[in-house]
């Protein structure tokens, strides 16, 4: 049976270096065809994953974030395109020569998991069947092996029962144990990288702590980076190093997490966190609330796209679209103008409680 | 320096409209702009259908009028010529007049049985639907039973116990056709019943009556419309059929199905007896199905989201 | 809102399993206010027949008991197959409770048919979940809004006036009122929904997982709204919502809920602050905030919910428990005040000091 070897053997095959560049995703842009014209949903991203590191991606609906996911692994649904930009993996640019077959990488070296496992899972087919399919095409395992190796990783994942589990559907298992299946699979071939598109945001709160530890553990064991995805501030502030925050179709801000949450430098990113009730200490009579709502992608006037509903927004920013600017040493980027001016950029710190 | 917004409040006036879809009126001429075969489908109802009302002022002559120079002088029908367009029949009769207004009959039992049926099918689908229970199940029974009769057969023996009349025709057809609509109402009203806006308005205070009346039948429209285009098509293959037979509509007035049984015998030596009403009837059906299949894409659309 | 707790019926021995004895609280300052929301050992199961085999009791709602208050705020709290959204809908009467009472404004509703139960209706409304279905989406906003007002007997031509006045009053433009749905934004729409609940004049309105669906940005603002209107209308809300930081933010008293049962109740401070029943201090744990998780590492609750069709003996919550004994996998603990001030039911959980000697 022919097996396709994957582009990247995996991380147990080769050194996980630290500071090693795994993804690198270079001025991309998706765009769509609507009936107002081609509309872009994602705008001029960039960003780059080292080995190992946990890269949180934030943004409401409309930021982009999601369809960024698809645009790395090259699943863009139509009628959407790539209009620009490159994804390289492991410095190899995909689409070309050893990646220009998708089979080689997708699923091997770059996984994905997904906010309905129902899915990304095929209902109609036994699970074992489906995690030994990755285990068999890609690893090129024999039938027993294969199965052997599927229930080690169906127990690493936490499933009570991982033989009987095999000959289960999908829609027998809970959402919880769903998502962990699909983990396993995901994981199953080792990739260098793993995107978690809203894995747990339809799980219940205290499930959700169970995959989050989950996905903490086998990423830590493996050497695997994520890529976190999520409208929810607190599950990415507490999973991730690095965080990027998307508005409008570009990245707002980016930097470590406690640059981020301590140091918000974008009026949007500073008040997302505001409109959020805490847990702790005193809450206010209201929230504060951002007026208006998240820009629907494809509609982009000049300026910055949050100036609409910036609370600091000056006559510059409905002109000129801010750039991605360094803020301090900390490699903590924000895109606003307010930045240059400080006695400006003190403003958003009137922005509810912090 | 001021900022932009300086007196931001929570009006949402600064909420961009959700990109808004063209009225269904325009899209449906954007659309068929874009398909000919639609186009065509529909300007042949439309053409049909005028011909049907203002069929007195198309045809050339009384359709059941026998000519006294309608048949040659053996006795054959007359060759499409000068005074007979498409030529007469072996009574002498004007074939082009008996074509149009074998179209009105057609068309009007066609309509008029479907009116009827969907009538009946929309009735009986929503309470089953709505209600539930042993009603339901009484009403889908006996739904099914009649499901469960070929149609054609099913008209064939009404009309031999009823007696061959346009009338008649009209009640046996609707009374086949019905069923079709119950079903696919019956199981449309059950979706919708759940939706949220229904369980809406019954907790606002809203009776029965009025939820079904305002919140569920509007929805069902799209789907009457589009079964009832085919029904018409189906029920004048089934009239034509009827009549074909000999038991459709009754001998004097004109109806394409005699037309076409009465033409096979002659075909030697008048084949255009043959050819004109097949060839109507042909059009006809062709129309109606393709235009209820332009219906059926513009009513239930597939939309494309622009991405999230 | 600090109160009294007081036990309705202390120190009974002989309370079945899964009975709940009511406890009401005083409103700040007054004297037992009458509740405007009195229920009472609610009880909603479903029977689901299967194929050859037996009947299934699903016990959605297992004697429930809880009171709101005119103009306050209850949160309900709880994960899948807890029962929330069954008690909201048993409220409105979409389903019908199997046992208990639910006495609003007075009046027992268990008991009403048709009319009064139409009457009874407008009294307490509810907004769901999911903003793009519990519109109408061929129906524009004042169509909609224009609905309720007719429930409430308000003359067709008057309805213009009354829809603009009631969007101001949720803060949306008089503008809308020709918009229909789908050009409308999520927030917006739920605005438009709590309108026109708010059409019938309701005394309650019930928010079932009213923000869930919707932006982050966006909750706030809704939530806002709520608050506001609450104050200016005397409103009194039911809450429900899995999210604890917003319950914390709009809910005076929390009630939290576990396969079909109240485990924990008491007021906002006390459920967050100081959480008794180990359910409570695990879903509280499993919060991830942003400024680092509250109650330390993520408490790692090990297994699932329960299925509501085969909920375990003594206390439901018992094979997930790290402080389970041998007490817990036989008796069902009962709802009783705990140091604190709140009242749990847990058997590890010490009592209010004037309490009763535990089962």
């Amino acid at each position: 049976m022919a097996s396709s070897t994957p582009f990247l053997a995996g991380a147990d095959a080769s050194p996980v270096r630290s500071g090693h560049l795994v993804v690198e995703v270079e001025h991309v842009s998706v765009s769509f065809p609507s009936l107002v014209g081609t509309g872009e949903v994602v705008r001029d991203v960039s960003f780059s994953i080292n080995a190992g590191e946990r890269v949180g991606l934030v943004g409401e609906s409309g930021s982009g974030k999601s369809l960024t996911a698809r645009a790395m692994m090259r699943l863009i649904p139509k009628p959407g395109r790539m209009s620009q930009g490159r994804v390289l993996l492991d410095g190899v640019e995909l689409g070309t020569g050893p990646t220009a077959d998708p089979g080689r990488w997708r699923g091997t070296s770059m996984a994905m998991i997904t906010q309905d496992p129902l899915s990304s899972l095929n209902p109609l087919v036994r699970i074992g069947v489906q995690v030994t399919e990755m285990l068999r095409r890609h690893r090129g395992l024999g039938r027993r092996e294969a199965r052997s190796r599927a229930v080690e990783l169906l127990a690493s994942v936490g499933i009570p029962d991982p033989q009987r589990t095999l000959s289960y559907f999908p829609a027998v298992l809970s959402g919880g144990m769903r998502q962990r299946v699909a983990l396993a699979i995901a994981i199953s071939c080792n990739p260098r990288l793993l995107i978690a598109d809203e894995p747990t945001t339809s799980l219940d709160v205290t499930i959700q702590a169970q995959v989050l530890d989950l996905l903490e553990r086998m990423t830590a064991q493996h050497g695997t980076g994520v890529l976190l995805i999520s409208h929810d501030l607190g599950v990415v502030a507490d999973f991730c190093d690095r965080l990027l925050v998307m508005y409008g179709g570009r990245i707002v801000e980016s930097g470590p997490t406690f640059q981020v949450i301590d140091h918000p430098a974008h009026p949007y990113t500073r008040a997302l966190m505001a409109s959020v009730p805490s847990m702790t200490g005193q809450l206010p009579d209201r929230l504060a609330s951002i007026p208006g709502s998240p820009p629907i992608g494809g509609v982009w006037s000049t300026g910055c796209s949050f100036a609409p509903r910036c609370p600091i927004a000056r006559p510059i920013c409905r002109d000129q679209d801010p750039l991605l600017v360094i803020q301090d040493r900390h490699d903590h980027a924000a895109a606003c103008h307010a930045t240059s001016d400080p006695q400006w950029h003190a403003l958003i710190d009137g922005l509810g409680a912090s | 320096m001021a900022t932009v917004n300086p007196a931001l409040d929570e009006l949402g006036t600064t909420e961009p409209l959700a990109l808004v879809e063209p009225r269904l009126f325009r899209r449906a001429l954007v659309s068929l702009w874009h398909d000919p075969v639609a186009l065509i489908s529909i300007l042949a109802v439309v053409a049909l259908a005028v011909v049907a009302i203002l069929a007195p002022y198309f045809s050339p002559y009384n359709p059941n009028h026998i000519f006294l120079n309608g048949l040659s002088a053996d006795g054959a029908p007359v060759h499409p010529d000068a005074t007979f367009l498409l030529g007469t029949d072996p009574n002498g009769r004007d074939v082009l007049s008996r074509l149009i207004y074998g179209d009105r009959v057609s068309l009007l039992v066609g309509v008029v049985a479907t009116g009827l049926a969907s009538i009946i099918g929309v009735i009986v689908g929503a309470i089953a639907g709505y209600v539930g229970g042993i009603v339901e199940s009484i009403l889908m029974r006996l739904t099914d039973v009649v499901l469960s009769f070929p149609i054609l057969l099913f008209c064939i023996a009404l009309i031999t116990v009823t007696g061959p009349s346009t009338r008649n025709v009209v009640l046996v057809i609707a009374f086949g056709y019905w069923t079709y609509l119950a079903r696919i109402v019956r199981s449309l009203v059950l979706s919708l019943k759940e939706r949220e806006f229904v369980t809406a308005a019954r907790t606002l205070g809203v009776g029965h009556l009025k939820v079904l009346r305002r919140h569920i039948l509007p929805h069902l429209v799209p789907t009457i419309i589009v079964y009832s285009t085919l029904g018409v098509a189906t029920s004048i293959l089934i009239e034509a059929s009827l009549s074909y037979l000999g038991i459709g509509v009754p001998v004097p007035e004109a109806s394409w199905g005699q037309m076409i049984s009465q033409g096979q015998q002659y075909f030697q030596i008048a084949p255009w007896l043959l050819i004109a009403p097949g060839i109507a009837l042909i059009i006809t059906v062709l129309a109606f199905n393709l235009a209820g299949d332009w219906l059926t894409d513009l009513l239930d659309p597939v939309t494309t989201e622009i991405g999230r | 809102m600090s109160s009294e707790p007081t036990v309705t019926a202390p120190g009974t021995p002989a309370t079945p399993p899964g009975h709940v004895t009511a406890v009401k609280q005083a409103g700040a300052g007054s004297d037992l206010p009458t509740p405007i929301v009195d229920v009472r050992d609610l009880e909603v199961h479903f029977r689901s027949r299967r194929a050859l085999r037996a009947v299934q009791t699903v016990k959605a709602v297992d004697g429930v008991s809880f009171t709101i208050a005119a103009g306050e705020t209850l949160g309900l709290a709880g994960e899948s197959g807890s029962g929330k959204s069954t008690i909201a809908r048993t409220l409105v009467r979409i389903n019908r409770p199997t046992a208990g009472s639910v006495t609003v404004a007075g009046q027992d509703t268990t008991r009403m048919q048709r009319d009064e139960l139409r009457r009874y209706r407008r009294r307490m409304q509810m907004v769901y979940q999911d903003p793009y279905d519990s519109l109408d989406p061929r129906m524009t906003v004042l169509e909609a809004i224009g609905e309720g007002l007719s429930v409430r007997g308000v003359a067709r031509a008057s309805h213009r006036r009354e829809t603009e006045r009631l969007l101001d009053r949720v803060k949306l433009p008089a503008s809308l009122v020709s918009r229909y749905p789908h050009q409308l934004s999520g927030g917006q729409r739920q605005r438009v929904s709590i309108a026109r609940a708010l059409a019938v004049s309701p005394e309650v309105i019930i928010c079932d997982e009213a923000v869930a669906a919707l932006d982050v940005s966006i909750r706030a603002q809704v939530l806002n709204v709520l608050k506001d209107i609450q104050d200016d209308l005397k409103l009194s809300y039911l809450f429900i919502s899995h999210d604890l930081s917003t319950l914390r933010f709009i809910a005076n008293r929390v009630a939290i809920m576990y396969a079909g049962r109240l485990v924990e109740y008491g007021t906002s401070g006390q459920v967050f602050g100081d959480p008794r029943h180990p359910y409570t201090k695990a879903l509280i744990a499993a919060v991830p905030t942003i400024g680092g998780r509250v109650g330390g590492p993520r408490i790692g609750l090990s297994g699932e919910p329960p299925d509501p069709a085969k909920l375990p003996p003594g206390c439901a919550f018992h094979p997930r428990c790290p402080l389970v004994q041998d007490i817990c996998r036989s008796d069902c603990p009962v709802l009783r005040p705990k140091q604190g001030g709140q009242a749990a039911a847990c058997h590890m959980a010490p009592d209010a000091p004037a309490g009763e000697v535990p089962v």
